[in-house]
């Protein structure tokens, strides 16, 4: 029989099996020597360093915005830019508070990932999941890696996209992400591929360092079509106050993508977090945004349509609750002919939550013919919540059509007095109500997805209607 | 009805309200029953307008047109803020650009937390004609009340061919049925009904 001396560890297979171990986490604050840490930890190229110097140097420059939610709570110097996910604090199911547990009950999450989603699962599971799905990925020529192992393996196409949708400059938090970024995903779809299945990034992302300034690039070769779902309708408990993710999509003549977002951080988080696509000629870009949890969101997808016949499709939804504000729009861009946008927002404040959709419809010169259509529709169900809507439009053109249209409303007296003759409680009735007013977007949504989402809305409903 | 007159052109009378040129916003407090405020800006100016509703059940009209020809960049602010219960208001806001003129405006309903049971709809279209013409709109709503009916909703286009179609059918020259379709546009903002 062996003796428990001869054992020996066979290399770990399973992922993050990372030789380099001397950097774990960098100290709390920034400084232009976190940012020279993380790039050593990471052994990135010279260039990548370049360009997370000039970056910090541009978010030191660039002052916070002074629209939007109010960033006041911020101390950039009381944060943790790098931590490898492994090293993270751990955590025990008793340390979980109740109110996410309960919720995970009435979810119906599986135990497993209950646990995973609380930060104490053993993360090794979710790699055996990316390395199985993989392969079928592979088969068909696509790329599907974290940024961090796509800026070893694929170094020159990172090197020509990275920061080309979304400079350092654009605004501080994208300044901020490029020079500390960590995670998140990259993806290649290559000429003519259609991936049937969503490529769903959750686990994943998380299974690394988990997600606080995830950096994600998509890119669709011509013909492609790739759905990429992001994120999890169960809440999603986070010891970090901001996360701020750039996200860079590339799609590109007669692609389509769709990149789906459900957010729902806990209510401590700052999600200050900017997406933008490019579309050649006749491409379609879809975003689908979901914003549920998180104490102050700040994020506008963005298309921007250079490529003649190129399409925008926006559905956006804000559910903000107690000490909540979802400040989320869309942004499309018409810059070339015959281009066209539809964004649809849809938002519900309750409890003394706050929703703005903030949005921008801009079309320049070369953009003749050019249609968009924006449609904005807020609920309000009690008086201590609030609604703002802020939608501007920029016309370079006059040979377009542009319409804009947003309303503001509460749960009609009269629907709700149907389902309470109908025997359902005030706050049954009310969960139903909103469910029909949210469901053109979960609609969009992958099925498991949507059921999950209409239980949590049943569930911030109830007790919530007066 | 009590009807006010803002107009802004130096071919028209001046407007009949107290206006000073060096203030950059103009209060305006809101009589109690029903009032109609007409703009006509036709000058290459910079105006904003707060609308106070302080009086519970009164109604505001606030409509007009704004011409801007040359290298005009007219800006027009409204801001209806609803301060006072069931109150109601409509606002209806027209641009006409010509040549390379660049109009600029931004309409704001704000429905205060006592203003319970008001109503409040804002509107905006621009017809952009001058091959240069740049529109710039920004519609807004700020409630922070939650019985409360709010919409707003605005359009930017031009004249097309299908426009035409039907005055050039019946005979008339491009030059008149133009004319007359601009014209029913910029005079098709909302009246009050006697």
């Amino acid at each position: 029989m062996a003796s428990p001396t001869d054992y020996k560890a066979s290399p770990y297979t399973y992922g993050f099996s990372d030789p380099e171990e001397y950097l774990t986490r960098t100290p709390k604050g920034l400084s232009e020597e976190t940012v020279r840490a993380i790039s050593a930890f990471k052994k990135e190229p010279l260039w990548m360093l370049e360009k997370r110097l000039e970056a910090y140097e541009i978010f030191l420059e660039k002052p916070l915005p002074t629209w939007g939610a109010d960033l006041f709570g911020l101390d950039f110097n009381e944060m943790t830019y790098f931590m490898r996910s492994q090293d993270r604090p751990s955590r025990t199911w008793d340390d979980v508070s109740d109110t996410i547990k309960n919720t995970f009950d009435k979810l119906g999450v599986p135990e497993a990932e209950k646990k995973f989603l609380a930060g104490v699962g053993a993360q090794y599971e979710s790699e055996v999941i990316y390395h199985n799905l993989q392969q079928k990925w592979k088969d068909q020529g696509v790329v599907f890696l974290d940024t961090d192992t796509a800026l070893r393996e694929h170094e020159e196409i990172i090197k020509t996209h990275f920061g080309t949708v979304i400079p350092a400059h654009d605004n501080k938090f994208a300044a901020l992400n490029t020079a500390v970024w960590s995670g998140g995903s990259y993806v290649y779809v290559p000429k003519g591929v259609h991936i049937d299945v969503p490529l769903q990034a959750y686990f994943r992302i998380n299974a690394r360092n988990a997600g606080q300034f995830e950096r994600t690039l998509i890119i669709a070769e011509e013909g492609s079509y790739v759905h990429y779902v992001e994120g999890c309708s169960a809440p999603t408990y986070s010891s970090d106050s901001l996360h701020s993710a750039v996200v860079e999509v590339i799609v590109m003549p007669g692609a389509r993508v769709r990149y789906s977002t459900i957010q729902n951080w806990s209510d401590n988080v700052y999600n200050l977090v900017t997406k933008r696509a490019i579309a050649h000629k006749n491409a379609t870009m879809e975003w689908v945004d979901c914003n549920l949890g998180s104490r102050v969101t700040m994020k506008y997808p963005s298309v921007f349509m250079i490529g003649e016949g190129a399409r925008a499709e926006i559905l956006s939804l804000a559910l903000a609750g107690p000490n909540q504000h979802q400040d989320a729009g869309a942004k499309a861009v018409h810059l070339a002919p015959n281009t066209s946008s539809v964004i649809t927002s849809k938002s519900v404040s309750h409890g003394g939550g706050r929703t703005s959709y903030r949005g921008l419809v801009k079309t320049n010169k070369k953009a003749t013919g050019a249609f968009s259509k924006v449609t904005c529709d807020a609920l309000i169900l009690d008086e201590a919540s609030r609604s703002d809507t802020y939608p501007t439009m920029d016309i370079n053109q006059r040979d377009v059509k542009i319409e804009h249209e947003a309303t503001v409303s509460r749960l009609g007296e009269e629907q709700l007095f149907y389902l309470r003759s109908r025997g359902l409680s005030e706050a049954e009735a009310a969960g139903l109500i909103v469910n029909g007013f949210i469901e053109p977007i979960v609609k969009e949504l992958p099925m498991e997805y949507a059921v999950e989402m209409n239980r949590l809305i049943e569930l911030q409903m109830s007790g919530s209607v007066g | 009805m009590a009807t006010y007159h803002l107009t802004f052109s130096k071919d028209l009378p001046a407007t009949e309200l107290d206006w000073n040129p060096d203030e950059e916003t103009c209060e305006i407090e809101v009589p109690a029953g029903e009032s109609h405020y007409i703009f006509q800006v036709e000058d290459d100016s910079s105006r904003h307008y707060v609308f106070h509703l302080r009086h519970p059940d009164s109604r505001l009209l606030l409509s007009g047109i704004v011409n801007a020809v040359g290298e005009w960049a007219p800006r027009l602010r409204t801001e209806v803020i609803h301060h006072a219960p069931a109150t109601q208001a409509e606002t209806d806001i027209r641009t006409v650009a010509y040549d390379n003129s660049q109009p600029h405006y931004e309409g704001l309903i704000r429905i205060e937390k006592p203003a319970q049971g008001s109503e409040s709809y804002l509107s905006h279209h621009s017809l952009l004609l001058g091959e240069g013409s740049h529109s710039w709109t920004l519609p807004s709503l700020e409630i922070l009340a939650d019985q409360v009916k709010c919409s707003h909703a605005a359009t930017v286009r031009t004249l097309n061919e299908e426009d035409l179609f039907y005055p050039r059918s019946r005979g008339i020259s491009e030059a008149t049925a133009e004319k007359m379709l601009i014209d029913a546009f910029a005079n098709s903002y909302s009246q009050p009904v006697d």
